[in-house]
């Protein structure tokens, strides 16, 4: 799985990488590029950039929790920004699969910069396994 | 650079030069994101790209770039309605997908500001591709606002 962003086109491009993969949680890592900035004034990350691997990271975390890979389509995605993320600094994210059923999966994470402890965004999303028969959202990954 | 980016982004809406907020915001520039007004409506577009792709399998568009897409059509939208003298901070931001973002179709979005109070702004957003009546995604956001104590007498448009 430590391959998985590879495979996902836009993570590709953006350079998201897996740094842990487990049970428990699952470790990715974004480099800084100068695209990714939202205010030029203050240096500061974009915080949709967020979104963007909260949504990847958390999956992973739903693969992690089900020890496999199965069909998934994000239902629904909340992130708060907790706190700006500034430039030239990486940005980590971390996520968890907190709970599954035989039809949904909820996953939480968080990114942060130099301090685990002092997180940027925080973040819950519920995902469908689509693998199963009698699934029926067509949003999968 | 004499001028600082808000002033340069406050200086061209003023103008109607919707544009300068891509200039200046190099996240939603690089996803690709176009501001359009059509018949009166601002329409946020994002254009097909294969960078975009979050499934392979179904060549569909990556929901988290779906996301910060949603939220940076969410933030322009409080630039353009409401005038601020800085970039408004987003606190938090929800998104429900509705249905998959197939390519090759343009993802199209319109925003709201439901409520503009003197310190935060709502925003809810929906994104569709050839049919309006057939969103691929709905979301909601809320921005603080922070003009208030920053901005110079000379800019209040109390």
């Amino acid at each position: 799985m430590h391959g998985f962003m590879e495979l996902i086109p836009h993570n590709r491009d953006i350079g998201l990488t897996v740094l842990e993969f487990g049970e428990n949680a699952v470790l990715a890592q974004l480099p800084f590029r100068e695209d990714f900035l939202g205010d030029l004034e203050q240096r500061l990350w974009h915080t949709s950039v967020a979104l963007s691997v909260m949504d990847s990271t958390c999956a992973l975390a739903v693969y992690g929790g089900l020890g496999q890979y199965e069909p998934i389509a994000t239902l629904d995605l909340r992130v708060d920004h907790l706190r700006p993320a500034v430039a030239d600094q990486p940005l980590y994210v971390t996520a968890s699969c907190y709970r599954l059923t035989p039809h949904i999966a909820f996953a939480r994470g968080y990114t942060y910069q130099d301090d685990p402890d002092r997180p940027t965004s925080a973040c819950t999303a519920t995902f469908m396994r689509t693998g199963r028969p009698d699934a029926d959202h067509p949003v999968d990954i | 650079m004499t001028s600082s980016s808000y002033e340069r982004i406050r200086a061209g809406l003023a103008a109607g030069d919707l544009d300068v907020l891509l200039r200046e915001n190099p996240y939603p520039r690089f996803l690709g994101v176009e501001i359009k007004v059509l018949g009166g409506e601002r329409y946020y577009v994002l254009p097909r790209r294969d960078e975009l792709i979050g499934s392979r399998r179904l060549g569909a568009m990556h929901g988290g770039v779906l996301a910060g897409f949603l939220e940076s059509a969410s933030l322009f939208e409080v630039l353009i309605t409401q005038q601020q003298y800085h970039v408004p901070s987003p606190v938090d931001f929800e998104i429900d997908y509705l249905r998959s973002a197939r390519q090759p179709s343009a993802c199209h979005v319109r925003c709201e500001v439901v409520r503009q109070g003197s310190r935060v702004a709502q925003v809810r957003a929906e994104c569709w591709q050839n049919d309006r009546h057939k969103p691929v995604a709905a979301s909601r956001a809320v921005f603080l606002l922070r003009n208030v104590d920053n901005a110079p007498a000379k800019d209040s448009h109390a």
